[in-house]
């Protein structure tokens, strides 16, 4: 039996480093490219090490014209902020539909559901925040539409609070008269850490990597994220590619990224992301439960 | 239960959407009457607060304050947007009490910034046009304002410098919708070499008519360079057929050759008799080495390409000043070989203006409009930037201007597009294009061919789902045919079904029934 | 009202969700409302109740091109295949990551699988034509050519791309699906496995008998969610990782790359309406099924 289980548990963590590998070698080659010399990869094309090792692509994108640093501490502020009062809005909604004793209960679940799958689309809810709530380039724009509340999140958390935290503890609690504020708050919240640390984690990466939200609902160049930022620049290649460059060409100054661009691009926009993201992934098992409500 | 919550949210939904729809169209309307009943007044009460006009105008400039919003293409930076509407409103305050505002988006986002935000009636005053804005969509969805009588009270240097065929060039149903920018308005079509390459091959070049005569040049060029590219494509497109294609305006149906003043054919292009063999000779060589591999979804730009030594030519429209422009994004020395003789048609007219239905007082924005259009100053503004910051004259005399010392697009935040401000040729010339840049545009306004049905605005309201479905099968077939990387031959026959299965008779003949009329009402 | 008499109303939770409600009204149900101009001949200033009713007629365009049923078969059969293959591999990676020891090893093997999930589907595109481009790509260049076989030209042979974008989809969402099936399979009471063990089950009979069953509930609503949006496809992977090449367009044509370059392109802001809603209802009336039948085998399982 010892000896069977070695046997797997070696196989297990063949397979599981060869999924690392699948996962982690695209990446390589985005790294090594970004730090490449432009004609080098022309040339002779892609490969997992640097060619003719290059810092131009960087320069070009931390030249402090371009804002980035005030860009990097948009998308800091965003994500934290973002983080805090969309998992606020989630708990307080997720916590009340958890409850079996709520009357009218499968209503506002199914409203719930019902947003994920219908939306009206771009145009109306532009609509709706700029013209009946003027969040345009407020820092409001980065986190209200769209993101702030997202359906399946909410099903999530729901899901947990249903299937973690049994109706004998609330009971009591209420037995010794503490409202249902303060049952959420002392009691249902720090029995939820696991959801909550994973939430945290989705909802925060969402928020760093939105560019949406920035490209339509935020024109000020000294406002943008970073994200948005890098996006801009990415936009202007496919635009490229679609053959409606001839306007750009015949502009002074209109700025056409090469490949070693694009890549060093991504690798920023990742960058804070990956040397953050170790920290919190202790947190992050145990989590979850997305299935439906018990009992 | 599930029903009357719903029930509730729905009536609740619809009162809302229905005040927003209500409230931006009211806005419009009632604003043209109260300022045009006070321009009225401004005239003859306030005329003395004004500064020195010119005889015969009436002076503006005791109207009520107003801000235009401009909106338009290219990156401009906050600051920068700010502080050139300022310089802006210092000219236009002093004539009209108007201040200007400055919005400017990014080539690749800026039709669907624009698109969302005429959707949700915010107000722009004056909006810069391109291809992807079109005059005959803006118009038949009530994007845009039909621009007839503001011409004719606030538009009076616009009406004069615009000839009558440009403006039914920019008209539907008889309604002028959009003023096209003054600035080349033709093409020619050609292939733009590096030089340093070419001269080395010590052919002769003087010869070329067709690009099929291009071929023992690509060959001797292939021999020479093995590594290089003999024609790059454009970040995938090798859309420049060199046939002197009339567009018709756009969708489908063309006459295949502008200078043929008896051809009045609508004919499908994409399954032309001329197209296959396009298609072919770029198959063949693309077999052969001549084109680059993968051309159609190659992602290099074919300035990067040249300019890096990896390709050693590709197709180019032409017009003026074309070779210093590559030059311009190349870093290298180009020649420009000249394939198909410069011509003009409706298309050609792609660069406009607008006053969109969200203008809280069109005629304020015409006014500002006329001023972009006569007046230098503002001109250079919006197109360069202030002087001494934004530019510095290399030659004063002849107007010749470039950037500061140390200074460049990305640190002013201003991109320099003379095409899409309305009249470039008013305004400074930038070093490198020289300057005689606009004499030598001006003169080849002159020589264009016109096609003959130059003027003629195709509406396609009533096929527009044929047109979507003639779109799906063209973007299947185009790109892979135009670069040579499918041989038509495997595709030609099943392509020319689908074609007729999407309705492009349908489309070529309402097309044709439209050129026709037009050609017995114009000629 | 009149039963809310014996059992009292707990307005607190109500209070709770005030929130959350005008959230979903104001970014979700309000603008639905605007779907309406998939009815409609959409003129900016008329507005969306003023604009002249044209019944189904932006419909047509989704189903006027003989493209139509290939553009449907690849939409869901794509779909249908992600659905099976990323409950394939998340749940067996969560299973495989669960049996290891170290929770060391746990968190570094889960941290790899996510980094593809945090950078957009543009960058993937550039990281897939580093691979793949004909003259300049890692495969060509670096295996195909040392290994003496001829280069091949990947983006003009579409009997690659099933397997391409299949393998790009996995690539960028294994490591999500991994994390939500792990945490389900790691929250079950070790109490069943030592039962199990007693009994001498195998690991097999472990994995099938006891954890699958246990996170059905998890497969489920997972399932259902993504068959509610198996008319939709991620834009970014079959529109901008092909790099929109024509030749592979049999393969990689689904809705919303037809809607962006057919009706987007040439058509009406209607017909783009009519597009959305056509995917969300199919979408939805799926979903209603699909619970139904869940609900009938197991109730506790069905998500509403």
């Amino acid at each position: 039996m010892v000896k069977k289980d070695k046997a797997f548990l070696i196989i297990d963590n063949i397979v599981l480093i060869l999924v690392a590998l699948f996962c982690i070698l695209p990446f390589v080659l985005l790294f090594s490219s970004s730090f490449s010399n432009e004609q080098a990869i022309l040339h002779e094309g892609y490969s997992l090490l640097p060619r003719h090792f290059d810092l131009t692509a960087y320069k070009y994108v931390l030249n402090g014209s371009n804002g980035i640093i005030r860009a990097y501490g948009y998308s800091a502020a965003v994500t934290l902020i973002g983080t805090v009062l969309s998992l606020v809005i989630t708990t307080l909604y997720a916590y009340p539909v958890s409850r079996k004793d709520l009357r009218g209960r499968s209503v506002f679940s199914f409203l719930l559901f019902f947003s994920i799958l219908f939306n009206g689309g771009l145009i109306p809810t532009y609509m709706m925040w700029t013209g009946t709530f003027h969040i345009k380039n407020t820092f409001a724009a980065y986190i209200v539409p769209t993101l702030l509340m997202n359906g399946f999140y909410v099903i999530m958390a729901r899901n947990f609070f249903a299937q973690n935290i049994p109706s004998a503890i609330l009971e009591s609690a209420k037995m010794d008269g503490a409202g249902e504020f303060k049952i959420l708050w002392s009691i249902v919240v720090p029995m939820s850490k696991p959801i909550l640390a994973t939430l945290t984690l989705f909802i925060s990466l969402n928020y760093w990597n939105d560019w949406q939200n920035g490209l339509y609902y935020v024109t000020k160049d000294n406002m943008y994220t970073i994200q948005v930022l890098l996006n801009r620049m990415l936009l202007d290649t496919l635009y490229m590619q679609q053959g409606l460059a001839k306007n750009m060409a015949g502009s002074i100054g209109a700025s056409m990224p090469t490949s070693t661009l694009k890549m060093a691009i991504a690798v920023l926009g990742a960058l804070p992301v990956m040397i953050i993201f170790p920290f919190v992934s202790k947190y992050l098992t145990g989590g979850i439960v997305v299935g439906a409500v018990k009992g | 239960m599930l029903k009357k919550q719903l029930g509730i949210l729905l009536a609740a939904a619809m009162t809302a959407g229905m005040l927003a729809g209500c409230g931006s169209a009211d806005n419009s309307s009632t604003a043209d009457t109260t300022t045009a009943a006070e321009e009225e007044n401004a005239g003859n009460t306030e005329a003395s607060e004004g500064l020195a006009e010119e005889s015969g105008e009436t002076d503006l400039s005791g109207q009520d304050p107003y801000t235009v919003r401009i909106v338009a293409d290219g990156f401009g930076s906050e600051e920068a947007c700010a502080e050139i509407a300022a310089a802006v409103s210092e000219i236009t305050q002093k004539k009209f009490n108007t201040t200007v505002e400055i919005s400017r988006y990014d080539f690749a986002t800026y039709v669907d910034q624009v698109q969302t935000e005429l959707a949700s009636g915010e107000k722009i005053d004056l909006l810069g046009g391109v291809s992807d804005l079109s005059i005959p969509s803006a118009a038949s969805q009530g994007q845009v304002l039909a621009l007839d009588d503001l011409l004719a009270s606030d538009g009076q240097g616009i009406l004069s410098d615009i000839s009558k065929e440009d403006l039914a060039s920019t008209s539907i149903d008889g309604k002028v919708y959009a003023v096209r920018n003054n600035k080349e308005l033709g093409l020619g079509l050609g292939y733009v070499f590096n030089t340093e390459m070419l001269e080395s091959l010590g052919v002769d070049y003087s010869n070329v008519k067709t690009e099929a005569d291009l071929e023992p040049i690509l060959k001797a060029a292939k021999e020479k360079y093995p590594d290089v590219y003999p024609i790059a494509s454009d970040s995938g497109n090798m859309n420049e057929y060199m046939i002197p294609i009339d567009w018709l305006g756009r969708d489908f149906g063309v006459l295949m050759n502008a200078f043929d003043d008896n051809d009045t054919e609508v004919v499908n292009l994409y399954t032309s008799d001329e197209y296959y063999e396009l298609c072919k000779r770029r198959h063949e060589w693309q077999k052969e080495g001549l084109i680059m591999p993968d051309a159609s979804i190659n992602t290099e730009s074919s300035a990067s390409l040249l300019g890096s030594g990896k390709a050693f030519c590709a197709a180019t429209e032409t017009k003026p000043g074309i070779e210093a422009q590559w030059e311009r994004n190349t870093g290298i020395d180009v020649t420009v070989i000249n394939i198909v003789d410069y011509y003009t048609m409706t298309s050609c007219l792609n660069n406009y203006w607008y006053i969109p239905y969200t203008s809280e007082q069109p005629e304020r924005a015409m006014q500002v409009l006329n001023e972009m259009y006569t007046n230098p100053d503002v001109a250079n503004l919006l197109i360069y930037g202030i002087e001494g910051k934004y530019y510095e004259f290399t030659d004063k005399e002849n107007g010749v201007i470039q950037y500061p010392e140390g200074a460049s697009s990305d640190s002013l935040g201003w991109t320099i597009t003379a095409w899409h401000f309305p009249n470039e040729l008013i305004a400074y010339k930038w070093v490198t294009d020289g300057k005689d840049i606009w004499d030598e545009t001006i003169q080849f306004n002159k020589d264009c061919h016109p096609s003959q049905a130059k003027g003629f605005v195709w509406d396609s309201t009533d096929v527009t789902n044929e047109i979507v479905a003639c779109t799906t099968v063209m973007n299947k077939y185009r790109a892979g045919l135009n670069s040579g990387d499918v041989d038509p031959d495997t595709v030609w026959d099943q392509m020319k079904a689908e074609y007729e299965e999407a309705g492009i008779d349908k489309i070529l003949t309402e097309k044709q029934k439209q050129l026709d009329e037009w050609l017995a009402a114009n000629k | 009202m009149k039963k809310a008499k014996h059992k009292k109303i707990n307005w607190a939770l109500y209070v709770m969700l005030i929130p959350g409600l005008f959230y979903l009204l104001f970014n979700n149900y309000i603008p639905m409302t605007f779907t309406v101009i998939a009815f409609k001949k959409y003129n900016f200033q008329k507005g969306v109740w003023g604009s002249e009713f044209v019944g189904l007629e932006n419909f047509k365009s989704l189903f006027s091109t003989r493209d139509s049923w290939i553009i449907l078969r690849n939409t869901v059969g794509y779909n249908l295949v992600f659905i099976v293959i990323s409950l394939v591999i998340g749940l067996a990676l969560a299973i495989l990551l669960d049996e290891l020891k170290s929770g060391k090893a746990k968190r570094r093997y889960q941290m790899s699988y996510l980094l593809p999930y945090m950078i957009s589907i543009t960058v993937v595109s550039y990281i897939v034509y580093a691979l793949l481009s004909t003259d300049t790509g890692f495969i060509n260049n670096s295996i195909l050519k040392p290994l003496g076989l001829e280069p091949i030209s990947w983006y003009s042979r579409p009997k690659y791309w099933p397997f391409i974008l299949t393998a790009v989809n996995q690539w960028k969402w294994l490591g999500y699906n991994c994390i939500i099936y792990y945490s389900s399979v790691i929250s079950i009471d070790d109490g069943y496995y030592e039962a199990a063990a007693i009994d001498g089950a195998t690991r097999w009979q472990r994995i099938f008998h006891i954890t699958i069953p246990i996170i059905r509930s998890t497969i489920i609503t997972m399932t259902l969610l993504q068959l509610g949006s198996i008319f939709r496809s991620d834009f970014g992977l079959f529109y901008q990782v092909p790099m929109d090449s024509s030749a592979l367009m049999n393969v990689t044509n689904t809705i919303d790359t037809y809607v962006y370059r057919g009706i987007k392109s040439v058509g009406t802001l209607g017909m783009s309406s009519a597009a959305g809603l056509y995917q969300s209802v199919v979408g939805f009336v799926l979903v209603l099924l699909a619970n139904y039948v869940v609900r009938k085998i197991d109730k506790e399982s069905a998500m509403f």
